[in-house]
């Protein structure tokens, strides 16, 4: 079909709890898209990751249909998943709030690379691990 | 009562977009809208970054609001002490009701007439045919082809008058390469066709179609599939290709060889300025060209397969 993109929207909603109230209501129904299609699709997509702090972008064609893609989430909520822990340190340098392995840092660092403008493994597990010091994760 | 929100409209700079827009996700437990644009494009390639993005967060309307601000700004800073030249600018705040957000999506799609008898209507829409109406249940979804675009209402159009005016004996084999929601496929099989193969390279677009024709009761005349138009081995009266210029034009050989002697081609999905390329790609195969029916700035060509010499 010949797809016209007429509207880019992106998301960060938690997996598997899509509803038409905010922020997914004002933002699709701008759009005039089917907003109970995507939030079906969007659950059905992420569940099993309940909660967890999805991106989301959605491309609205000019007929008002759409697609979406989900991507991976954010690295601090990696981050905080890998560790079990419910936040960073609001003092990093000082206050420590866990500990990253090598390899917990390359599995976060794969996990992520789709989403990463980083030319190598290698590069995104430095992004990785300066985002752990930034909330306080030491790397061991 | 309407339920309501305060909508904080925080600006900040690209680069620290997905940090701003993870805390402040977290902040109000709902998930933010970090971007959200008007676009007109083709390719998503085609959408260039804005230096600031303007990220919206919904909190309760009873939440200390000046107080989450703070330690939004707070946090801005700690993230943003080495990027020269940031400062915070406090963001806009808004209470907005609820829209019923759920169906007022719904008032975009109506009931629509196109060409002499089809209708194509959203399953919530309670409508009362006239005489000889062919009427097409389409729920707008993942899939393009809800028949609000021109290129959809146009392939209707001239599908509508081939399909009227076909005399050969039985009935006509029709190809539709680009299925999308499965509306050309699904027309075709309510004015007669019953040999329809719609293919489309999405899977998902596949799953819609497949639900769009089960929905509207043409299992029996349409197969689905993801078959390239270089891999179709049988030959068609109508070929529907509503895809791109570019597209089409790369496909010219195959798509002619597709039609059979005294059989049709629609190609639909070109803008006018594309109809000069459409038209060299085909010509010089065995075809002819028969018209050209406007919308917009969109067109769609017939093309008729000449007979063996």
């Amino acid at each position: 079909m010949a797809k016209k993109i007429t509207g880019y929207i992106k998301l960060q909603i938690p997996a598997g709890k899509a509803n038409p109230s905010p922020p997914i209501g004002p933002a699709l129904g701008q759009h005039g898209v089917n907003i109970m299609e995507f939030c079906k699709a969007f659950n059905a997509k992420t569940q099993g990751d309940d909660g967890t702090i999805t991106p989301v972008v959605i491309t609205v064609y000019a007929d008002r249909s759409f697609t979406f893609i989900t991507k991976t989430p954010p690295v601090p909520v990696l981050i905080k998943k890998a560790l079990g822990i419910a936040s960073g340190s609001a003092v990093p340098n000082k206050n420590k709030v866990g500990k990253l392995t090598k390899a917990q840092v390359e599995e976060i660092a794969r996990a992520k690379m789709p989403d990463l403008n980083a030319a190598s493994v290698e590069a995104a597990m430095r992004t990785v691990e300066g985002t752990a010091r930034s909330m306080g994760v030491d790397i061991v | 009562m309407k339920t309501k929100w305060l909508e904080v409209a925080c600006e900040v700079p690209e680069e620290l977009s997905e940090a701003a827009s993870l805390y402040l996700a977290e902040s109000s437990g709902r998930g933010v809208c970090v971007e959200n644009r008007a676009v007109d494009v083709f390719s998503e390639s085609e959408i260039r970054l804005a230096p600031l993005v303007i990220i919206k967060s919904y909190f309760d309307p009873e939440t200390d609001i000046e107080l989450k601000i703070g330690e939004f700004r707070d946090f801005m800073l700690s993230i943003t002490s080495t990027l020269p030249g940031f400062s915070f600018t406090h963001p806009d705040v808004n209470l907005i009701c609820d829209e019923e957000w759920s169906d007022s999506w719904k008032a975009h799609f109506r009931p629509m007439k196109i060409g002499r008898r089809l209708m194509i209507a959203p399953t919530w829409e309670e409508i009362a045919p006239s005489d000889g109406q062919i009427v097409l249940r389409i729920d707008p979804g993942m899939a393009f082809g809800t028949g609000a675009h021109e290129t959809t209402r146009l392939c209707l159009e001239f599908l509508e008058r081939l399909m009227e005016s076909f005399q050969k004996p039985g009935k006509p084999a029709l190809l539709d390469l680009g299925t999308g929601s499965g509306i050309l496929a699904i027309a075709a099989a309510k004015l007669g066709a019953d040999h329809v193969l719609a293919l489309d390279i999405d899977q998902d677009a596949l799953d819609v179609a497949m639900e769009n024709i089960v929905l509207n009761d043409c299992c029996a005349s349409i197969r689905l599939g993801t078959t390239g138009i270089e891999k179709v081995e049988d030959e068609f009266d109508i070929i529907l290709a509503n895809i791109l210029a570019e597209e089409l034009a790369r496909m010219a050989a195959p798509l002619s060889e597709r039609a059979r002697e005294g059989g049709y081609l629609v190609l639909s999905g070109i803008l006018s300025e594309k109809e000069e390329l459409v038209r060299d790609s085909f010509a010089g195969l065995s075809l002819e060209y028969l018209e050209t029916l406007r919308d917009g700035e969109w067109i769609a060509l017939l093309y008729g397969k000449k007979g063996v010499k």
